[in-house]
Formats: C-alpha cells, sequence, structure tokens
C-alpha cells in the first residue's frame, strides 16, 4: 500500500490509470508501481499527464505528484 | 438384420458424436464498459437498504456441498441479523458474492433468484439432491455415450445441462438482476493457472458477450475439478471483431516487472487474450485451482486500483466507511491416511494431493496477505493520529532545544515555535482515508466442542450429502459467525451508527 498526494491550486478529481480515484491536495492510497497520473477536463494543468513509479512511501510522507494550473 | 441396425447405431453415434459440441459462448458486437454484468452497471433499488457506505464482500470456498451447505448459513444468519433498528439486516449489506467451485452454486442461486426464492427452494433444491449420484446416471446412460465420444463435449457438458435445466431453469447472465450484490463466479485459466471470473470485464477480453451465456456455464467451470470433471471451453475471438481496448492500468502493470512482479504478471495474464490467434480457445477448470477462497480478486481491489469495482477508489473518495470481508471456509480436515502405509499412494491419490494441497497452502497465504494490508491501513491512521496529538508538545521540544542559552528565549522560542507548527501541523487535507476494517473469518476448524469439530471436518468434499450433514453444517455457519469477535464488533458499530448505516 503506497501514498500519494496530487497537488494543484484548486480541489479537483484525480485520476490514476484512467479511473477516478480521489482528489486533489489529498493524501491518497495507491497500490505498489507504476501509475498515469492526470486531473481529467478540462485539461487547463501541465504537464497534461504523469507517469510515476510509487513505492516506498507512507502515510506521514506520501509522494508528491505536482500539476500547475496554465491559462 | 441384427448386425445390420447395430450397423445403423453405430453409424447414429459416430454421426451424433461428429456434430455434439459444447454451448458456444457468443461473440460481443461492441465493447462498451456501459452495458453488461459489471459492479459499475449494477444499481440499488433502495439506497436505504444496501449502501456503499457499509461494504460487505462476502467469500465463499470450494469443498462441493459441504462448502455450499456452509455458506448457505452463513447467507441465513445474516438475513436473521437486524441492523438499523430492524430497518433491515446484515444480508442487505452485502456488495460483493465472489466464489469458487462448491461455493458457486449458493453464490450463484442466490444472485440470480433473490431472497424470496432462495430462501424458499434452495436447500431443498440444491443442497438435498444427490447430484453427483444423477450425474454418473447421466454418464452411464447409454444414449449420452455418442455425445460423450466427441472430442468436443466432455462429462462438464453434461453436467452443465443438469445445472441449467433442474437448478438454474435455464437462465442466462442477461437475467441476473441489476442490483447487488455483485456475483463474480471465478474458475481458473487452465493454461496459465490464473483466475478467470464470469463477469462482463473478463469477457471483454475474449470480445464475448456474458449476457448470452447460461449461469450453469459459470458454476460448471467454477467447480470442473480436474479429472472427475473435463474442463470448460470457451472461444475467444479477435479483438478487432468489438473494438476492445485494455484498460489503463495494464501498460502501466507492465512496465512493472523488476518492483512489483505480482503487478506485472496480472497485466502480462490480461494482454494474454488479446492474441486470439495464439489463443483462440480457452480452456477453464475449477476456480480453487488459481484460489480455493476466492479472495484473491476482492484483495486486488481492496488493495489497488486495478480492479474494475477498485474498493481503493471508493475510500479514498471517502464513500466506504465500514468494509467487512467474510472469508467462508469449508475447508476439511488435513488427509493423513496416506502416511499409513509404506506403498505409494496410487495415481488418484497423487492428482488429488497435486489438485488439492497446494490450493489450500494458497489460501493460507491469500488470507495473510490481506490482513496484512488491513493492519498497514489500521496503523497509518493510527501514526496520523498520534502525530497530530503531540505536535504540540514536540513543536515546544524542538523550540526549547534551539533556543537553549538564546539571550531572547522567549522570542527565539515562539517563532521557532510557529515554524515547527506550519511545517508539521496536519491539516484536515492530510488525514488518510481510513474505513473501519472487518476480516471475519468463518471455518470449520474454529469449531470449540472437539467432536463437532471433528465430525464437521470429516464431511467428504462431493456434491451430495446427508440431510442431516447440511443441517450440521448451517447450523455451524450461525455458531462460527456467533463467536467471532470481529463480526460482534460489526454488528455493534452498525447498531452504533444506525440509522444512517
Amino acid at each position: 500500500m503506497e501514498w500519494v498526494k496530487v497537488n494543484y491550486a484548486e480541489t479537483r478529481d484525480v485520476f490514476i490509470d484512467g479511473q477516478q480515484s480521489g482528489k486533489t491536495n489529498k493524501k491518497l492510497i495507491v497500490g505498489e508501481g507504476t501509475h498515469d497520473f492526470d486531473l481529467g477536463v478540462p485539461k487547463n494543468y501541465s504537464p497534461s499527464t504523469q507517469t510515476k513509479t510509487v513505492t516506498g512511501t507512507t502515510e506521514e510522507f506520501p509522494m508528491p505528484i505536482d500539476f500547475e494550473k496554465v491559462a | 438384420m441384427g448386425r445390420g441396425w447395430t450397423r445403423i447405431a453405430l453409424s447414429m453415434a459416430i454421426f451424433v458424436a461428429g456434430c455434439a459440441t459444447y454451448p458456444v459462448n457468443p461473440s460481443l458486437k461492441q465493447y462498451n464498459p456501459a452495458q453488461g454484468y459489471r459492479y459499475e452497471n449494477l444499481t440499488t433499488t433502495d439506497p436505504n437498504k444496501n449502501s456503499e457506505e457499509t461494504f460487505i464482500i462476502l467469500t465463499f470456498s470450494g469443498g462441493g456441498t459441504r462448502a455450499a451447505a456452509l455458506s448457505y448459513g452463513v447467507l441465513e444468519h445474516l438475513h436473521k441479523a437486524p441492523i438499523a433498528e430492524g430497518r433491515k439486516t446484515l444480508l442487505d449489506e452485502v456488495d460483493v458474492i465472489s466464489s469458487v467451485s462448491g461455493g458457486s452454486f449458493t453464490a450463484a442461486y442466490y444472485g440470480l433468484f433473490g431472497e424470496e426464492k432462495f430462501f424458499r427452494d434452495y436447500k431443498e433444491g440444491v443442497l438435498h439432491r444427490r447430484i453427483e449420484h444423477e450425474l454418473l446416471l447421466r454418464v452411464l446412460a447409454p444414449w449420452n455415450w455418442p455425445w460423450l465420444l466427441s472430442p468436443y463435449f466432455g462429462r462438464s457438458d453434461l453436467a452443465d445441462e443438469y445445472y441449467d435445466r433442474y437448478i438454474f431453469e435455464g437462465r442466462t447472465y442477461a437475467q441476473m438482476p441489476t442490483k447487488r450484490p455483485f456475483i463474480i463466479i471465478n474458475a481458473t485459466d487452465m493454461s496459465l493457472g490464473a483466475q478467470f471470473s464470469f463477469i462482463q470485464d473478463h469477457f471483454d477480453r475474449l470480445c464475448s458477450d456474458l449476457s448470452q451465456v447460461h449461469v450453469s456455464r459459470a458454476v460448471v467451470a467454477s467447480s470442473a475439478f480436474p479429472v472427475a470433471f473435463t474442463p470448460i471451453t470457451l472461444n475467444n475471438y479477435p479483438k478487432t471483431t468489438c473494438g476492445y481496448t485494455a484498460p489503463r492500468w495494464v501498460a502501466s502493470g507492465l512496465q512493472d516487472f523488476a518492483k512489483v512482479p505480482s503487478r506485472y504478471d496480472r497485466a502480462k495474464t490480461w494482454v494474454s487474450y488479446e492474441d486470439a490467434e495464439r489463443r483462440p480457445y480457452i480452456h477453464l477448470n475449477d476456480g480453487g485451482l488459481a484460489d480455493n477462497i476466492g479472495l484473491r480478486g476482492p484483495e486486488v481491489a481492496i488493495t489497488t486500483s486495478d480492479s474494475s469495482w477498485s474498493l481503493l477508489n471508493k475510500v479514498n473518495n471517502g464513500v466506504v466507511k465500514r468494509l467487512a470481508v467474510i472469508i467462508v471456509d469449508a475447508k476439511p480436515q488435513e488427509a493423513t491416511t496416506l502416511d499409513d502405509s509404506a506403498r505409494p499412494p496410487g495415481v488418484r491419490s497423487v492428482l488429488e494431493a497435486a489438485a488439492t494441497n497446494p490450493m489450500e497452502n494458497y489460501s493460507s497465504d491469500t488470507i495473510e496477505l490481506l490482513r496484512d494490508r488491513l493492519s498497514e491501513w489500521d496503523k497509518a491512521a493510527s501514526n496520523f493520529t498520534h502525530r497530530r496529538e503531540n505536535v504540540t508538545s514536540r513543536c515546544d521540544d524542538f523550540a526549547a532545544q534551539l533556543c537553549r542559552g538564546s539571550p531572547a528565549f522567549a522570542h527565539c522560542g515562539q517563532e521557532r515555535r510557529n515554524e515547527c507548527y506550519t511545517r508539521f501541523r496536519e491539516t484536515a487535507n492530510d488525514q488518510p482515508p481510513h474505513p473501519n476494517l472487518y476480516e471475519i473469518h468463518v471455518r470449520l476448524e474454529a469449531t470449540k466442542d472437539p467432536a463437532l469439530r471433528a465430525k464437521l471436518e470429516q464431511i467428504p468434499t462431493t456434491l451430495q450429502l446427508p440431510p442431516e450433514d447440511v443441517e450440521l453444517l448451517i447450523r455451524a455457519a450461525a455458531t462460527l459467525l456467533d463467536q467471532s469477535e470481529e463480526y460482534q464488533r460489526l454488528r455493534r458499530d452498525l447498531d452504533n451508527s444506525s440509522p444512517r448505516s
């Protein structure tokens, strides 16, 4: 069991491997391994998707995944 | 004249044998995730009856009628357990039933026909039925021999016809109610030793339409114990015919060869169905060969987002507040009679040992794996609570240490303390998602009375039992649930949370 926190300026849905899996700025539990992260539509964020291998995280130190807001 | 008739009969037998074939699973016209028997496509007719807030998963093990009766006993006892001030029962809250082999009879019948018919007819119509005897009569009946001579029609196909006619009344998956519980009947892909479930997500991989498959087909595949029953064949259609694309986790999982081999293996198994030229037919046998307690699928759904009904996503979204997994395990006593003699065991004993012993070892590993994962979840939540409760004293200590000897101790201390709070104070967003967890293991071995335990564990694995054994198992299920501390905790918590649960 691994932990991530997807950071973004607003509260939005987080999609992990194409499935809606939680909200931005909250700790989320993911299975160990490689995953694609994105925020769905509208695509007003960058990068459009991030592939991360999530391993060795803890609840106290989740893997940060940052998205920037773009116009 | 006599020889003439013999020739005609033989010719007809050969003709019938040539024509006889298994019922072919139909192809899927167009892949559409919004259609078909999938968890997400099920609705609940009354959300007050079955909320996802309390998510209950039942897993039914193999073990012939012994397993079918024990799982019936669990369903009956949950049906008699009122919650929410008597407005519903624990059975109303069951969301998923995952089953293998003998347990699949109960899961399929309950899922297909619903509560009323299940409690009215199942005991007499299935548990008391001499299935094994009736199947044997069909195999021995000369008029079935031409069919059985066909290389494309086996004993399992004969059993399928019988189950379809006398138990499942000719129903297909299109007639499976579109409400929870989601029934997952599991078989084993013979070539890969991997679990194959009768849900549309798994049939998509074959470009095949589960809705036209008879429910009896799922049960016969799930209980096709090697040698006694022949494997069940499914046609695998080219993926271009239905426009299927694999879920995205599969591509991610294929990158995890070194880091997470179990996930890589799952992904590799998934893509193996995509090449219909290389694997035009899939052969299934007893679900217990891949997982004899039906827990592997739920374990993936609980701990990853790789499942089509991922619970992890529901937990992250705050939907699931309580998660209970009830494992109904009809494991018999270990057979040690082989060790009574110096003579090497015969072929039948060797086959039986090879087919059943690894299944049982694997079951313990699966349960421990789930238990470890659930305890990680609990530990993370308690660590968070501990940190939040102690941040004030930790920051006070930190500031005192840093500012010791400083001429402006008070000012320094305040500044350092504030820095520390800003850095380490945890907000509501930092709270890890954490449902209350309950793992309830109903197993014959837990029977407290030694004489009764011995009696229960010696009930053989067969598809027919004397009615008194069936009754004994049903009563045992109720006792085993009641003596489980986790089950009592679940009931207490649901009573305290009513009427909102």
